[in-house]
């Protein structure tokens, strides 16, 4: 006889989400998520020029990111989905996949008129503007569509600005290791401080979040977050990797010299990037229905 | 035009799941498909306990989350009040099944049967109607409307706690049960369904 495993219950009680729970979303969205704020900052900051590398590499993340979705949601079997920009009007995933492909192309087409006619800058920054506003709608688009669900750990508003605020940290802890690398000239911004800042701001809201959870399943949720099999992930990986070390890190490092600011400032970067993906995995996996009666 | 709807009277059902394989009949679903199951659940200490059994299927709902989620539009709610999923159309991006709160759709993997790959001839001629990668939903038995027939499910209740009809038709059966008392699950998800309960 088969083995194959019932979709769904038989019980009347909440039920977890077992759509878009695995590890390979939580990396796909924390690439492009991450990967689209880095272009934010590069091409807002101007600190890459002409030729630059950083260019390439924020578009690149953004795409491995999307290569990712594609892979795992967009096509069944090698064969690519034609009828995937129809629902525009209604489906957050329909706006999602159209802002990553606008903003693949006029990514793609900035980088190119930049460092094959520098002359056209003006075109360069207009494209490189519209590039960024698609950017915005790849970072907010999957908190659009986890909280337009029925899941009340997800339906909320505050799901989008969360994502905002950790793509832009994720973004910062990119260039962070970027301009420690010695990849950059120093940004106009203090760098580790506003990175503290945002890890910091984004711990908050969750923590607002998670008070905002509906009866319905609240005890569940934060029983699987905090205590559950989850816990690894949201309190070690999130609260503590993701963090609470590097903030102190980030606040620490800019005060060291040499050798020892490189490595923490290194170290804060990475782990900043480990939790990002680590809150994104625990949100991912603790979406849990609501009991029918 | 007519909107189809259920009533389902769950102090009468007795949990036998006649419905679950009625639908499995007429549909011919794969392994760990069930468009139409029978859910349970136990209160109370012994000896004061009591058995509940909620049975499921697509709500059809007013105002489906499950279209509104679709990004190829492959579901749609037709005049007569029932969410179909159009084959050619879907992607298979599940988005639907997170947006339905009543876990009523389902993804069709691949074509291994109740025996693996092999399949028997009656799983051969009902999986030709199903496509790999695509939704599998509860469609009120549309074949079965459209010859006049009610669902396979309300049929084969043998305690008729099952009850089908226009739900905008004052004089139907399932209209009246409506107006004395019987309700939707989940009013809070504010998905307006067409399938309700009454309880006892």
């Amino acid at each position: 006889m088969s083995g194959k495993k019932l979709q769904g219950t038989f019980l009347i009680q909440p039920r977890s989400v077992h759509v878009w729970g695995g590890a390979w979303h939580a990396l796909a969205f924390s690439l492009s998520g991450s990967g689209a704020a880095f272009y934010s900052y590069v091409a807002s900051l101007d600190s890459g020029g002409p030729g630059s590398v950083l260019e390439p590499l924020a578009i690149g993340l953004v795409f491995l990111g999307a290569l990712i979705i594609f892979a795992l949601e967009l096509t069944y079997r090698g064969v690519f989905l034609k009828y995937f920009f129809v629902n525009l009007a209604r489906s957050w995933i329909s706006r999602g996949v159209t802002a990553l492909l606008f903003f693949g192309i006029l990514s793609v087409i900035a980088f190119l008129i930049g460092s094959f006619s520098p002359e056209r800058e003006s075109l360069t920054r207009i494209l490189s503007l519209i590039a960024v506003l698609a950017a915005l709608l790849v970072i907010i688009y999957p908190g659009l569509v986890l909280s337009s669900t029925p899941v009340p750990y997800w339906r909320t508003s505050l799901l989008p600005v969360e994502f905002l605020v950790s793509s832009a940290a994720g973004g910062l802890a990119i260039l962070l290791l970027v301009q420690v690398l010695g990849g950059m000239s120093a940004p106009a911004i203090p760098v580790p401080a506003t990175l503290a800042s945002l890890l910091a701001i984004g711990l908050l809201l969750h923590g607002i979040h998670l008070g905002q959870i509906a009866e319905s399943t609240r005890r569940e949720t934060i029983e699987l977050l905090l205590r559950g099999k989850l816990r690894i992930w949201f309190i070690g990986g999130y609260m503590i990797i993701g963090v609470l070390i590097p903030v102190v890190l980030s606040v620490v490092g800019p005060s060291l010299d040499g050798a020892a600011r490189t490595g923490v400032l290194l170290l804060a970067g990475i782990l900043a990037l480990l939790g990002i993906f680590s809150q994104r995995y625990g949100l991912l996996s603790a979406g849990i229905k609501p009991a029918l009666i | 035009m007519a909107r189809f709807g259920m009533v389902i009277d769950t102090g009468r059902c007795v949990g036998c799941d006649a419905c679950t394989l009625a639908c499995k009949m007429q549909n011919g679903t794969p392994p760990g498909v069930l468009l139409s199951r029978v859910l349970e659940k136990e209160e109370g200490t012994y000896p004061q306990v009591k058995r509940t059994y909620l049975p499921i299927l697509c709500f059809h709902c007013d105002a489906p989350p499950c279209v509104r989620a679709c990004p190829s539009n492959a579901l749609s709610k037709r005049p007569d009040g029932v969410v179909e999923v159009d084959k050619d159309r879907c992607c298979g991006v599940k988005a639907c099944m997170a947006a339905c709160p009543y876990d009523a759709l389902h993804f069709y993997e691949d074509q291994e049967g109740y025996f693996g790959k092999n399949l028997t001839p009656i799983e051969r001629y009902y999986y030709a109607r199903h496509r790999p990668g695509t939704i599998l939903k509860c469609d009120f038995c549309s074949e079965r409307l459209m010859r006049g027939v009610s669902p396979a499910c309300v049929e084969a209740c043998p305690v008729s706690c099952r009850y089908f009809g226009d739900v905008e038709d004052p004089t139907s059966q399932v209209s009246q049960l409506v107006k004395k008392g019987a309700r939707p699950v989940l009013p809070e998800a504010g998905t307006n369904p067409s399938v309700y309960y009454l309880f006892k």
